[in-house]
């Protein structure tokens, strides 16, 4: 079988093409991260099988940085038959210079020119027969968008299969260097590819106008962020709680009534645990579908970069960089979807520095929690202050998150960001992004989740002597823990619940006081002052989010050390403002 | 003068860069390089990022790194 590799810059199509050409749906990544994974498809070039990889865009041969790494360990490690180079057609004076390195690999290489229609639109003039001769190399001009010039592409594609020799390895010694390369380039183009004199102005210029302005943009951006989280809770939350009820009917209907031939633990382990668990995890992906539908309909449209462009200078005293931001606020929907958009990062050390503070995003299941607690024990009038209170302890905690690690995982890289013009977004790229999104996390976190789930239910379960529960003897352990913060003893139990899920905490508040959902309020009110439950509020909002994001973490970092440290300081920052409130509160 | 001092909404043409190697090919990556017409087409607020364009590209560069950039300055 022919292997043949798709190289590029970033934001060239590369993927689109991949998608077009192989009829697959797999996503792959518009903006990658360095952790990407490589994409392979298997298609049918004229009569030649052949392996189609998609790589991660790079901007240049010659460097050693690590998105570029990749693509040379790729590269250096396999042999390839040919590679298919693809560049952005309306911005050869800058992409040339790639495929001047690439084609002096030794492997045969197929020059796409995407985004024809592009070029079209902007009046650029293109040569393509004589850019061809004079680099000695099949040219295309296409536009994956559009159609445009894919009958050539496919027969192209085929000559290049036909044609294929042994596979080789690409020779990355020797290569031109940046500077060669650029000055080769711009004599290849001199004459057989031209700019008009004066580009004509485009909708995104005037849109950048209002997007990019420096306060109708912030404001714009404050609407935008806003639309996106209220909308998946708009729409995604009601499908949520339809999926959870009817999970819960299955269990009350079938599961329940088979389980009752069961031994009492066993039946207390499938359904309380396993399936209480796996349900619980399950009932998110409504949201996590609708959030990844907003998010690339968001992405896809170039409005990213925008939104970095306005923030970068907070972020950059920070030790972070715009998209930083983006991310950060994400993380007030739900956290795991926002661990997973670190992806847009490039950096490993950035997008570890934004996986270290998204977790202390309040998202919307400690949401209910602070909306829960401040409701039984304040008054209506005071009870929307303590919620904004509870938002900007959580913008605090990562802003200082940020400030502390920022030296050990600031970013050195220089900050360049393409700032691509607006594109509409595909619907079929949109939906099948968000279903990918959605299989992804379910697989993972169900299989994180259901050692968890079996885990907590265990400890609650087991006699320990004494004691009761084992449960019961952690709290008892954890005391010297917990009195200082002034949280009473039974809520540890709680707090091991909400490790698993901030949505179960409230249901195993209940379980410890007793009671049944509805009457919690009271039940709250009555054995908790106000300073032992504000205690508890603040570090259920700054711990461990859940496992679900731990799993995420662990995931997207690929280190069980960092997602560590990232458990342990957010442990430790939640012990010591907790200390620190309870100490200070219980004086007055 | 350099690139950061550039007034929006002017040009600039790239005359130096005393980059270290790596950045160097960062930015060249992007177009600028000696000789290389830029424009500045905006600047955020609070010392945010530039907004430059050469050629068809547009893209973000802070002043930090701009401050390293010599252009002249054209109408
Ligand atoms: N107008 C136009 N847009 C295109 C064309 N091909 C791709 N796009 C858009 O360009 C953007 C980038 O496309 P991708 O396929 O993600 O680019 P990529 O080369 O894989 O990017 P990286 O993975 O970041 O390297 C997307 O918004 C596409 O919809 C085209 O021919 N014309
Ligand atoms: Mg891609």
């Amino acid at each position: 079988m022919r292997q043949f590799a798709l190289v590029g810059l970033p934001n060239t199509g590369k993927s689109s093409l991949f998608n077009r050409l192989t009829g697959l749906s797999q996503r792959v990544g518009n903006w990658p991260g360095l952790t990407v994974e490589l994409a392979h498809a298997r298609l049918l070039l004229g009569n030649q099988m052949v392996e189609l990889t998609d790589l991660p865009g790079i901007h240049d041969l010659s460097g050693y940085t690590d998105d570029e790494a990749v693509v040379r360990d790729v590269l250096g490690a396999r042999d390839f038959n040919a590679l298919v180079l693809v560049l952005n057609a309306a911005q050869l004076d800058r992409q040339l210079p790639l495929a001047i390195q690439l084609t002096a690999t030794g492997l045969p290489c197929l020059i796409v020119l995407n985004m024809a229609d592009e070029a079209e639109l902007l009046g650029i003039d293109i040569d393509a027969a004589a850019l061809s001769h004079r680099l000695g190399a099949p040219l295309v001009l296409v536009s994956t968008r559009s159609g445009q010039g894919w009958a050539e592409l496919q027969k192209a594609l085929a000559t290049l299969a036909r044609q294929a020799g042994t596979p080789q390895r690409a020779r990355l010694a020797g290569l031109p260097d940046t500077h060669e390369a650029v000055e080769q380039a711009e004599a290849l183009l001199a004459g057989v590819w031209r700019l008009p004199p004066t580009l004509p102005k485009r909708l995104s210029h005037r849109l950048d106008q209002v997007l990019m302005h420096p306060w109708l943009g912030l404001a714009a951006f404050a609407a935008i962020m806003a639309a996106l989280f209220n909308g998946t809770y708009l729409i995604g939350g009601p499908l949520q709680e339809m999926l959870g009820n009817a999970l819960q009917g299955m269990r009350e209907a079938w599961l329940a009534p088979l389980a009752t031939h069961l031994p009492s633990w066993l039946a207390s382990l499938l359904l309380d645990g396993l399936w209480q668990g796996v349900s619980t995890v399950a009932t998110f992906a409504p949201i996590i579908f609708v959030f990844f539908v907003l998010m690339a309909l968001i992405e896809d449209s170039g409005y990213l970069a925008r939104a970095a462009y306005l923030t970068d200078a907070l972020m950059a005293r920070l030790g972070l960089d715009g998209r930083g931001f983006v991310l950060q606020l994400m993380g007030f929907g739900c956290n795991v979807p926002a661990v997973m958009g670190t992806r847009v990062l490039r950096e490993r050390r950035q997008r570890l520095l934004s996986m270290l503070i998204i977790p202390f995003s309040l998202c919307s299941a400690r949401l209910q929690v602070v909306l829960f607690f401040s409701a039984a024990l304040f008054s209506p009038r005071h009870a929307p202050w303590v919620l904004a209170a509870f938002y900007a302890v959580s913008l605090a905690a990562a802003m200082l998150t940020a400030w502390l690690f920022k030296r050990r995982l600031c970013a050195s890289e220089a900050y360049l960001l393409e700032v691509p013009p607006y594109r509409l977004p595909s619907a079929r790229h949109v939906l099948t992004r968000a279903w990918g999104e959605v299989a992804a996390f379910l697989r993972l976190a169900s299989t994180f989740i259901v050692a968890g789930v079996v885990l907590v239910w265990l400890l609650t379960r087991l006699p320990a002597g004494g004691y009761g529960s084992v449960a019961d003897a952690i709290g008892h352990v954890l005391s010297p823990l917990l009195d200082p913060i002034g949280i009473p003893e039974p809520l540890a139990v709680v707090l091991l619940f909400g490790f698993v899920a901030k949505e179960i905490l409230l249901g195993s508040l209940a379980v410890v006081y007793g009671v049944s959902d509805g009457q919690l309020t009271t039940a709250l009110a009555a054995q908790l002052d106000w300073v032992s439950a504000m205690s508890f509020l603040l570090f259920t909002l700054i711990y461990v989010p859940c496992l679900s994001t731990v799993a995420a973490i662990r995931r997207e970092s690929k280190s069980a050390r960092f997602t560590l440290l990232s458990v342990g300081w957010s442990l430790l920052l939640a012990w010591l403002v907790s200390f620190v409130f309870f100490q200070l509160a219980s004086r007055l | 003068m350099t690139l950061d001092r550039l007034r929006a909404g002017t040009r600039g043409i790239v005359t130096r860069l005393d980059l270290d190697d790596d950045t160097l090919r960062r930015v060249a990556a992007f177009g600028l390089r000696p000789g290389q017409t830029v424009h500045l087409a905006r600047r955020a607020a609070f010392g945010g990022p530039l907004m430059l364009e050469v050629g068809t590209t547009q893209f973000l560069l802070r002043g930090s790194l701009a401050r390293h950039i010599e252009v002249d300055q054209r109408a």
